[in-house]
């Protein structure tokens, strides 16, 4: 091992353009512990005005309440793989950076991060005001 | 079991993107743990309505083995009644 150990690195950043961040995203400069970013979106397209038809419910739909696919984050205690980060460099260093759009608990994090968890649930809803012809239903 | 990270120089001199979204992450920085979830309930594309351009079959669908011609249904277009 060298003598240059830095215990954390430090990161610079020339120049950033960001357009638009919509939607629980996040852009932060700096270091943070721990993030947990979630967002439900309903995105209805409809025919009519949404006055006429009123209003959809995320009850409504099973997108919203299954259950995520939960791989068990495990402590520091019980990790079975031992890392040891050695940095020889004390900065990360970026010239620019361009971006058009962050959205949809999207993160952009200029720094160390500890633990980010984030969730998106997003269902797609197009409403047509005509009537889908359904097979005639045969009567008695 | 022991992982050992050596972290040397690390330069980059620009980056351009288009969208972060949904759930996405861009750092510049370290981190230790990430667990990002994204879940979508999406119509067949969207449903397109109105003329439909045909498609040709794929490019060497002539040498195709193991597919069956009979219940293919290129270049018809979807009918959707509404």
């Amino acid at each position: 091992m060298t003598d240059n150990d830095f215990p954390v690195r430090i990161s610079e950043l020339g120049t950033i353009h960001i357009i638009s961040a919509s939607n629980a995203s996040i852009v932060q400069f700096g270091d943070r512990a721990e993030i947990d970013a979630k967002v439900r979106a309903l995105a209805v397209q409809r025919e009519v005005s949404h006055e006429e038809r009123h209003n959809v419910y995320f009850e409504s739909y099973a997108v919203f309440n299954r259950p995520l696919p939960l791989w068990p984050l495990p402590e520091p205690a019980e990790q079975s793989v031992t890392v040891s980060t050695h940095n020889i460099q004390p900065r990360i260093c970026v010239g620019s950076v361009d971006l058009i759009a962050a959205s949809s608990s999207a993160m952009l994090l200029i720094g160390n991060g500890l633990k980010a968890k984030a969730e998106t649930r997003i269902k797609h809803i197009r409403q047509f005001a005509a009537s889908r012809a359904y097979p005639p239903v045969p009567g008695p | 079991m022991n992982l050992k990270v050596v972290n040397h120089s690390l330069y980059v001199g620009s980056v351009q993107m288009t969208a972060v979204a949904s759930s996405s992450v861009f750092q510049i920085g370290d981190t230790e743990q990430f667990a990002l979830y994204s879940m979508f309930d999406t119509p067949p594309e969207s449903l397109v309505v109105g003329p439909i351009a045909p498609l040709n079959p794929p490019e060497g669908s002539d040498e195709a083995t193991g597919e069956s011609d009979n219940d293919v249904t290129i270049n018809e277009p979807v009918n959707v009644n509404l």
